[in-house]
């Protein structure tokens, strides 16, 4: 799906001071990853790497028509960790953006620090999050591969997005009112085609040469700080996106103490979408509850999955 | 044509100023001119014209079709309208006095003036932006780009991995492109067997091309040990720069900090 709103944000859409800060978070990770990803790399891997992150950038051409022109296609971070680990990932995924940035000019150089945040750090690291919560949860099923793959894929595309919406509206460039429930509401739908998507890959190699999958999932590669790393962003950004988009005040407040807003926008903030849920007057807590019951709405699809994979594994 | 691959069209080939110019110089100035773009105040007006005009004298500069680097650019600005626009008529509900209406067509239209300058502002910052990266990447090697990165402080081994990933994009790129004809081939793009099925098939796609993709990385890791690859890369050193080089990067640095300092002073005064 061509999302209206751009999860490359573009130059121009970030306050230096935003745009910045994230490039110097960004360096520090993708240095403990370089660290990380150094130790257990072996020389023979640097090409796989460099091919994969080809093949991932290559990858998100293959689409799919979804409904009236729109097609879903695939941004790659959840498969990247299920292939290679979440420290290589995340350097595969910042080798894709980079080259999305400065070479397509999808996505802006200034403000690629940022993308490289929401794609190459918070995707990743949301996705081995959910990747290691469905481990927990189901344990050593039949069918973990497939549920992890879905789950990853759509949760790391919607908390990376709502990451994105809280950027732009620190920046003062979109107020969170609309930002913050247009990416949510959006990516929600995209990251259901990259779940599927990722299902699809994953199934094709489980078929057919399981054991790149399989090695990932024994060594766990002393990755529980990703893991770590990936419930605190999923948190932080499930808690604050909400509170920000109908709290606007305390964020306006923020931005205008950095010096970020050049304009006073009076007028700006008057549209709060009608988020509340009957029963519940609490704007910050009903959108909080529409976040969790999409969560559950997941979960429940992917032991659906289960299921359904079990079903047929015992049939045949 | 690259063996096996479209040759990547991004970098036109030339013999212009812009073209000869050391790639590290070239990721200065436009590092310079973001940065400016990013610091103006929304409303600058005349500092945006003077961006426009600098812009448009480098774009003379790289002695390329006009045309092609103007259509690139616009392809990529076209999908921000979709955001901004409506942003001016988001709040035309609350009549408060900062919005005006518009009769048009018999619509009542309304908008906030304040938004509308804003978004202009973000549209000026975001097409020049956009246009300048679609210049420097028009003109600059993405190999001379690399170095010049290396150079800033990129580290080594990520230089590698987007060495061997610019190496088989396009290759891969290729593989992809002949998966989709295939596909379509047997008419599966958009035909009835529902979304799930279609997505699934997408994926299928994917994992083949990913699993074709690591049999291909370790053919690449043959052929690199055959010719006594170690674990080392061994990289093209860079001339230091020349005190012009180095001249030509600090006035850009200065040119925009001038322009900003005047923007802000202007806006004071």
């Amino acid at each position: 799906m061509k999302a209206p709103v751009p999860m490359h944000i573009p130059d121009g859409f970030l306050s230096l001071a935003v745009a910045l800060v994230l490039w110097l978070v960004s360096i520090a990770f993708i240095g403990l990853a370089l660290k990380r990803a150094g130790k257990e790399l072996p020389e023979e891997r640097l090409p796989l790497v460099g091919v994969l992150a080809a093949a991932i950038f290559a990858g998100q051409m293959l689409n799919f028509s979804v409904a009236g022109g729109t097609s879903g296609h695939l941004l790659g971070s959840a498969l990247a960790v299920m292939l290679l680990g979440p420290w290589t990932a995340a350097l595969v995924m910042a080798c894709v953006v980079s080259v999305q940035a400065l070479i397509f000019q999808d996505g802006g150089v200034i403000a690629l620090g940022a993308n490289l945040f929401n794609m190459a750090i918070v995707g990743v690291a949301v996705a081995y999050f959910a990747a290691s919560l469905c481990r927990r949860l189901f344990g050593k099923r039949k069918g973990l591969p497939f549920v992890s793959a879905f789950a990853a894929g759509w949760l790391s595309i919607f908390i990376a997005s709502l990451a994105a919406a809280l950027e732009l509206a620190v920046s003062g460039t979109s107020p969170a009112a609309i930002a913050v429930p247009a990416m949510a509401g959006i990516h929600a739908l995209i990251g259901i085609g990259e779940g599927l998507i990722t299902f699809g890959a994953v199934s094709l190699i489980m078929a057919s040469f399981p054991q790149l999958l399989d090695s990932e999932a024994h060594k766990k590669s002393k990755a529980s700080l990703v893991a770590t790393a990936g419930l605190v962003f999923t948190l932080a950004l499930l808690v604050l996106s909400p509170l920000a988009s109908s709290k606007p005040d305390g964020l306006e407040w923020v931005a205008e103490k950095l010096g970020f807003l050049q304009l006073a926008q009076d007028p700006f903030f008057n549209i709060i979408p009608d988020y509340v849920m009957p029963g519940v007057h609490n704007e910050a807590v009903a959108t909080i509850l529409a976040g969790v019951i999409g969560c559950a709405i997941v979960i429940a699809l992917a032991w659906l999955i289960v299921k359904r994979k079990q079903g047929e594994a015992s049939k045949s | 044509m690259t063996p096996g691959g479209r040759q990547p069209d991004v970098y036109l080939p030339g013999q212009s100023l812009l073209h000869r110019t050391d790639a590290r110089v070239k990721a200065a100035l436009l590092i310079a001119c973001l940065l400016t773009l990013g610091l103006l105040p929304v409303r600058a007006w005349l500092m945006y014209l003077i961006m426009a005009g600098l812009t448009a004298i480098a774009l003379l500069l790289a002695e390329l079709p006009l045309v092609v680097l103007l259509r690139r650019a616009l392809i990529l600005e076209l999908p921000l309208l979709l955001v901004l626009i409506p942003q001016i008529f988001l709040n035309g509900e609350t009549g408060t006095a900062a919005n005006e209406s518009l009769r048009l067509l018999g619509w009542q239209l309304v908008f906030s003036p304040l938004a509308l300058q804003k978004v202009l502002g973000i549209l000026a910052r975001s097409a020049l932006s956009i246009q300048c990266a679609v210049l420097i990447t028009a003109t600059t090697r993405f190999e001379d780009l690399l170095g010049a990165l290396h150079a800033l402080g990129l580290p080594s081994m990520l230089m590698a991995i987007l060495a061997l990933m610019w190496r088989y994009l396009f290759v891969i790129m290729a593989e992809a492109q002949r998966m989709l004809q295939a596909r379509l081939a047997r008419s599966a793009g958009s035909s009835p067997p529902g979304l799930l099925w279609r997505a699934r098939v997408t994926g299928g796609m994917l994992g083949a091309l990913l699993l074709r993709s690591i049999q291909r990385s370790q053919r690449i890791f043959q052929a690199m040990q055959a010719r006594g690859y170690n674990g080392r890369l061994i990289l093209s050193r860079l001339d230091p720069l020349t005190n012009a080089q180095r001249l030509a990067v600090a006035a850009f640095a200065a040119g925009g900090a001038v322009l900003v300092l005047l923007a802000r002073w202007m806006a004071v005064g």
